[in-house]
């Protein structure tokens, strides 16, 4: 069994009276279990010259026609982070086309992945999207630890 | 303004043949409004529990499901962290945790808790990106 743990802390030295240090810890576990997630997407990079939304992770599937799919109630958890050095830009991070918020230069985010909104036809349950601000040229470090996707076959519908 | 420093650290020695260990540091400037850490406790009604409201700026949101409900003893049910009522984004089970950049969507971006079940105590806490 995998063991993957996830630290966050959080620190300030000004931000009120007394230093403030926050911190917490959590094994990744597949849902409803206390066995840890064994997949991965890997730590990956890529350069974004575009503003066009795109997809850096396949979706979850719902069930569907497809045998293999159904990974809408598993376990799934992302890291993004923007990695431009330039204060004024930014991606946009959309979930089924709804905007959650913005990673600006060096801000990161760590979540976990799963929803029942269902947006998209072909039984598409859940889809990140990243919209860089600039088509100059931006890199986006990304990371997914998961027990379980689907990655789109060649005709993009999944459809058995 | 002042200033926020998040770390992530993740770290497994065995989901992959390699060792996973990395770590990243963000430098926030942060201003107000701002939730310093605080408790409390979401039910199965979405809208009874709005720890965010609409608001035009970024905030940055600390999430995390205690494992104990509104009694204090241990839940294994799982809290959806919704933009509105049906709209989940993401779900916490006991002992989970996020960071996440809220906000500036023209201004409709809140946040709200829902217990699958039950009730269950959360923390959270955020901050506005200066």
């Amino acid at each position: 069994m995998a063991t993957t743990t996830a630290a966050l802390t959080i620190s300030s030295s000004d931000l009120v009276g007394d230093a403030l240090s926050l911190s917490t810890s959590k094994e990744l576990h597949k849902a409803d279990t206390t066995i840890g997630v064994d997949q991965t997407t890997g730590y990956a990079k890529v350069y974004l010259t575009s503003v066009q939304p795109i997809d850096i992770f396949p979706v979850i599937q719902e069930n569907g026609s497809d045998p293999a799919g159904g990974f809408e109630d598993k376990t799934h958890w992302i890291y993004v982070c923007n990695k431009s050095e330039t204060p004024t830009e930014f991606v946009t991070i959309t979930i089924s086309s709804q905007v959650i918020g913005k990673l600006y230069a060096g801000d990161w985010m760590w979540m976990p992945w799963s929803q029942s909104l269902d947006t998209h036809a072909g039984n598409l349950h859940a889809d990140i999207e990243l919209t860089p601000s600039v088509a100059t040229g931006m890199f986006v470090d990304f990371a997914m630890f998961h027990e379980g996707i689907q990655y789109p076959d060649v005709d993009g519908d999944n459809a058995a | 303004m002042a200033t926020l420093t998040p770390t992530l650290t993740l770290v497994s020695t065995d989901a992959t043949s390699n060792e996973v260990n990395f770590s990243v540091t963000d430098t926030l400037t942060v201003t107000d409004p701002q939730i310093g850490l605080s408790k409390v406790a979401a039910t199965t009604v979405g809208n009874e529990t709005i720890i965010l409201a609409s608001h035009s700026s970024i905030r940055y949101l600390y999430l995390k499901h205690t494992g104990k409900d509104a009694s204090d003893s241990d839940v294994t049910s799982t809290l959806e962290v919704e933009i509105e009522n049906g709209k989940s984004f993401a779900e916490l089970g006991a002992g989970e945790f996020l960071f996440v950049p809220i906000g500036q969507n023209s201004g409709s971006v809140a946040v709200q808790l829902e217990a699958s079940a039950g009730t269950i105590v959360a923390e959270y806490a955020y901050w506005t990106k200066g």
